[in-house]
């Protein structure tokens, strides 16, 4: 059951003012680390944002979801993993790496979120270690991030390995020396 | 945690009977705001100028950020707010701990100049400002995110001091940051849950907010001593 704190952070991230939404959606995140009780009582709401032509909102609400993922006993997320993964191509570079940093969270709710977690990785790195491209460059290097932060939090063979793979193609060596 | 309502309760019963000196221990600052900025403009951020002199809750231009604009007076009155204003959270704090404690205004008011606060005091200050403008430069997460890191870092001190323990600003900020990770929400929501308040202060003209500081201030005092509990 939602507390009434919870919803006035809630309410503040639908109906505030800009730097206050921001802020009361920074906080939400933060308290969403941690499992809670609620996230069935948003959940319907997400998924319906994450069809939104609003920008913002599909990029909020697949945010919210990574973070709740580990508050979904049912694995509701596998059914919206795919949205909350197109999410991380949306042109505006920004946003879309800020749903791409979010969504190692999903692999700490259970074997098979990281699953197919590990397998969007693995395909989006792989597509893109050919490219020259700056903005390509820096989607590997936050794939490469996310598999240590998922391992660091949850060690996995599976995960290491997939991280190990990634981090000895030739790709990561170049991006390792330009970001170092 | 305890719920917000019930910390604000929790902050009416500890003034219960005592609002007249927690008031009178007020006057300084709030006459600072009046003569040095002017009005309730000043006495609107008082105690807390990066959430509401940031046009958070009222509105505003958010491109203009102004807590980083500030001109000559304002740096001055900030100063003297801070020296202030943290004599004053600190007695609240005292209050809080010790329901017998009993408020002598003036003297109370300058506890951070009597106590040679004044120098760590202004240390911690200026380290958090320029911490809060280095966060703002990296546009992800907004500086007041962190201005809620901080906000023990002042009381962090004084225990530390008192206890016969030296902490440098920086030790006082980072462990306020580690006290307050997964409760920063909590502390934002009980700011929020002051807005009538703030509405009715600036209504007054910054008058009310002789009564609503030590309100708000007693709230974050009682906040800090349950954070320090559920840790």
């Amino acid at each position: 059951m939602m507390d009434k704190e919870t919803e006035m952070l809630l309410e503040m991230v639908e109906h505030g003012k800009q730097e206050c939404q921001l802020t009361a959606f920074i906080l939400l995140l933060e308290k969403s680390e941690n499992r809670v009780d609620w996230s069935y009582e948003v959940w319907g709401k997400l998924i319906l944002n994450l069809k939104s032509p609003d920008l913002y909102q599909r990029v909020g609400a697949s945010q919210l979801l990574c973070y709740l993922s580990i508050s979904d006993p049912e694995k509701r997320i596998l059914q919206s993993f795919q949205d909350i993964w197109q999410c991380t191509y949306v042109p505006d570079q920004e946003l879309a790496e800020s749903v791409l940093r979010a969504t190692w969270r999903i692999g700490l709710a259970g074997p098979d979120q990281r699953i197919i977690l590990l397998q969007a990785y693995e395909e989006r790195f792989k597509a893109l270690c050919r490219s020259g491209n700056k903005v390509d460059q820096s989607i590997c290097w936050t794939i490469m991030e996310n598999l240590e932060m998922l391992n660091k939090q949850l060690p996995n063979k599976t995960t290491s390995t997939l991280a190990n793979q990634l981090r000895n193609t030739e790709i990561a060596n170049k991006i390792l020396y330009s970001y170092k | 945690m305890l719920p917000v309502g019930e910390i604000r309760r929790l902050a009416r019963q500890t003034l219960q009977g005592r609002w007249k000196e927690a008031a009178l221990l007020n006057i300084i600052p709030v006459l600072i705001g009046f003569l040095i900025v002017g009005g309730a403009a000043a006495t609107f951020s008082f105690f807390n100028p990066d959430f509401f002199n940031n046009d958070l809750i009222f509105g505003g231009n958010p491109n203009t950020d102004a807590t980083f604009s500030m001109n000559i007076r304002e740096i001055i009155s900030n100063i003297l707010t801070i020296l202030f204003a943290t004599g004053v959270s600190y007695t609240l704090l005292d209050m809080v701990r010790n329901p017998n404690y009993e408020i002598v205004p003036l003297k109370d008011s300058l506890q951070v100049f009597r106590k040679g606060y004044t120098i760590p005091v202004l240390g911690m200050y200026i380290l958090q400002w320029i911490y809060m403008f280095l966060w703002s430069l990296l546009f992800v997460i907004p500086g007041i995110v962190k201005s809620f890191s901080y906000a023990q870092t002042y009381f962090i001190y004084k225990d530390a001091t008192e206890s016969g323990h030296y902490l440098s600003p920086t030790e006082c900020i980072t462990r306020s940051r580690e006290l307050m990770d997964g409760y920063k929400w909590k502390l934002f929501v009980l700011e929020l849950s002051f807005i009538g308040w703030h509405f009715l202060g600036a209504l007054t003209l910054g008058l009310g907010y002789l009564f609503i500081t030590p309100y708000i201030e007693t709230s974050k005092a009682i906040f800090y001593e349950d954070l320090l509990r559920s840790r």
